[in-house]
């Protein structure tokens, strides 16, 4: 139950001297023929994080997301005090917290790995934070058993760690953090060892509890889904620099950039070179043939950032391209059919387009190299700079 | 590995067994013959099986009454020794794991240095004896064994890095408890096979040791059973070639000075094999563990 700020935080991991080198060498490895400097190293070491803002407001659920090694954990974990912040302030509910030990900071984690205390029952995993408060021992007792009714998990706490499942053992990390009634509960990928079944599951056990519990979440996963349906807001995250905040809603309608464009939704987002026409007040995109005008308040947008005819990416989700008589050509390469709807997958001159058609409206169906045309509303469609990869609406 | 080659198993368990018999041979005719009869020694020689069972050389070295008084100083110096040489161990181990640990590097090299130099015997008796002044003190059996195990403190660290998430320590750090409770309470708890590795090592280390009571100690109260084993079968070597030389048949001649040879090392070793099954388990634990990451 706090409020949790983040002023221009930024990290940077010291080199250890020989590392230096073989980092930069594993990186190029890595992207061979994107000649793209990495920004996150730099003379002074490996900048995880830079340039963090971010205020979350109490009670709020958090959900940091982006690709592997973008800083998501770097940032949690000088939220915890795990990690020094080498530049700028965190505060939980007013107080400057950068120098305070974690034990101090009135919050919990959840680790990926659970980080069970392997020597111990159940009981005394959850118990032990208590117990280095002096907490009394009947109050202590209350505290796990109500913690261990919600998580559904009484009947295991005399077990070790050892005799429980991987998603029985997540609830117990999850238990030990509740009992604390932590001021902010810190997640870092808590269901990524689960599988796909469980973690469901997980995923919505975690939305009741945040119903239950009244705190504060910072929540972090790499996958878009988990951020999608538990965050309040997301912070999607690339090169340890923020990409975007937003609720769930904004991310997915409105994309700051490529990047977020790209990473939000699924399937991924279709892109098309395109030009963008201004005419007068009007904006339209051609792209494939066909000439589509964007939505008024997509023209407003633009009108107001002054933005003029220039060649576009442009960007359309498979859920909001449609097949129809006119439209853009391309041929069939799969037609995969998950029930309620199709994923076509064509080829429009060279380039891969998924479309999403509902069944409902589907007339026959599609064979491998028939010819379907598509288009778009000007309602959905993303037009970004060829040179920023920036949304042109922001 | 699915499909097992039982050919070169059966090759594995014959190399195996030859050299276990190659181990045990000695061991067994060193026991059996300690308790055979001197005349039967010398008549027979060394002998599995003892012809008359005679513990004379048992008596012999029991009736020295400081035997008893030695065993109590060395099982007191192999137990203080042993608890306090891997608490060493472990804690420096455990730092040496610390990553941001400023200085850790200059550590790590002094400690890969004393695996490889040392100063010798004489400036080291002449620091302890001078400064330290442990010369017929208890310390003198227990302080310069702590220090050179650099062997001890790496495999120790690897057990811990290879062992130990980092995530659970972080876990205790948040769940507000202090560095030395972590230690304590978290990582020697889950260090059992490499504390039991280690703790027998250092247990036989300070078990057989004798020359530290040879360097430093005079008072007789402190001599430990190894350095009093020595010394009797120093002592038994004089007799005997005494007896040779003057070749005159004196109560000397009950001095079984053959079996008793035998015998003095069985009563230095004994305890120590005695305990070793009770340690084998993590013993073997330890020593893969630690090696192999996983
Ligand atoms: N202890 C560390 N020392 C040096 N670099 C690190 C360390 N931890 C993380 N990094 C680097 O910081 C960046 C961000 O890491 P991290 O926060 O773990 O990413 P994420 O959790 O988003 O996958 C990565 O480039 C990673 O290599
Ligand atoms: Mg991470």
């Amino acid at each position: 139950m706090a409020e949790v700020k983040l002023v221009n935080i930024k990290k940077v991991y010291p080199y250890v001297s020989g590392e230096e080198k073989k980092k930069n060498k594993k990186k190029s490895a890595d992207e061979p023929e994107k000649k793209k400097v990495n920004l996150q190293i730099t003379d002074e070491g490996v900048v995880a994080v830079q340039a963090f803002n971010l205020d979350i407001k109490d009670k709020e659920f958090i959900v940091l997301v982006g690709p592997s090694g973008c800083g998501k954990s770097t940032t949690l974990r000088m939220v915890a005090g795990l990690e020094e912040i080498s530049d700028g302030e965190l505060y939980i509910d007013g107080k400057l917290m950068n120098d305070v030990a974690p034990k101090d900071r009135d919050i919990a984690m959840v680790f990926q790995n659970y980080a069970l205390y392997p020597h111990m029952t159940v009981y005394d995993n959850m118990a032990f934070s208590l117990k280095l408060r002096h907490t009394p021992k009947d109050e202590i007792d209350k505290k796990v058993r109500e913690a261990a009714e919600i998580l559904d998990i009484t009947q295991y706490l005399e077990r070790k760690p050892k005799a429980l499942s991987g998603g029985q053992r997540q609830r117990v990390a999850i238990g030990r953090a509740i009992v604390r009634a932590p001021k902010v509960m810190l997640m870092d990928e808590p269901l990524s060892n689960l599988d796909a079944k469980l973690r469901n599951e997980m995923r919505a056990e975690i939305i009741k509890l945040r119903q239950r519990i009244n705190t504060t979440f910072m929540y972090v996963t790499h996958d878009q889904t988990e951020a999608m349906t538990l965050g309040d807001r997301i912070v999607i995250m690339k090169d340890g620099y923020i990409q975007q905040i937003g609720t769930p809603q904004e991310v997915f309608n409105h994309p700051a950039n490529l990047f977020v464009a790209g990473f939000i939704g699924m399937p991924v987002m279709n892109f098309f070179d395109a030009e963008l026409k201004r005419e007068g007040d009007k904006f339209f995109v051609e792209v494939g043939g066909i000439k589509v005008e964007l939505a008024p308040e997509k023209e407003a947008r633009l009108l107001k950032n002054n933005v003029q005819s220039q060649p576009v990416t442009l960007g359309v989700r498979p859920e909001h391209t449609d097949v129809a008589e006119q439209g853009i050509a391309s041929t069939v390469e799969v037609a995969e059919m998950m029930g309620s709807s199709v994923h076509l997958h064509l080829n429009a001159d060279g380039k891969d387009v998924i479309v999403i058609v509902p069944t409902i409206d589907m007339k026959g169906s599609y064979k491998q190299g028939d010819t379907v045309h598509f288009t778009f509303d000007g309602k959905v469609a993303h037009v970004f700079s060829k040179e920023t990869d920036k949304n042109l609406e922001f | 590995m699915v499909r097992k080659d039982t050919g070169f198993q059966v090759f594995c368990h014959v190399i195996l067994a030859i050299m276990a018999v190659l181990v045990l041979f000695p061991l067994a005719l060193l026991i059996l013959s300690s308790m055979s009869s001197e005349s039967d020694i010398i008549k027979y020689g060394y002998s599995l099986i003892p012809k008359n069972f005679d513990f004379t050389a048992y008596k012999f070295i029991f009736s020295e009454g400081s035997v008893f008084h030695s065993y109590l100083v060395t099982i007191f110096v192999t137990l203080v020794g042993t608890v306090a040489s891997v608490l060493v161990t472990t804690m420096l181990a455990y730092t040496l794991t610390i990553n941001d640990l400023p200085g850790r590097r200059i550590l790590s090299f002094l400690v890969l240095f004393t695996m490889l130099f040392s100063g010798g015997l004489v400036p080291s008796y002449m620091m302890w004896t001078t400064i330290f002044h442990i010369k017929n003190t208890i310390w003198a059996l227990l302080i310069p064994n702590l220090l050179c195990s650099a062997f001890h403190i790496m495999i120790t660290r690897s057990y811990f890095q290879n062992n130990i998430p980092p995530a659970i320590l972080e876990s205790a750090r948040i769940d507000g408890m202090s560095e030395f409770g972590i230690f304590f309470k978290i990582v020697l708890p889950l260090s059992v096979p490499i504390i039991a590795t280690i703790g027998f090592m250092k247990a036989l280390m300070y078990w057989n040791d004798w020359t530290n009571s040879l360097y430093y100690i005079t008072d007789k109260n402190l001599v430990g059973i190894q350095a009093l084993l020595n010394n009797m079968l120093t002592n038994v070597q004089y007799l005997a070639q005494s007896m040779d030389a003057s070749s005159v048949a004196t109560d000397m001649a009950t001095v079984p000075s053959l079996s008793m040879r035998l015998a003095i090392a069985v009563v230095g070793m004994l305890p120590m094999i005695i305990l070793y099954p009770f340690f084998q388990k993590y013993y073997m634990k330890g020593l893969t563990v630690g090696a192999v990451k996983g």
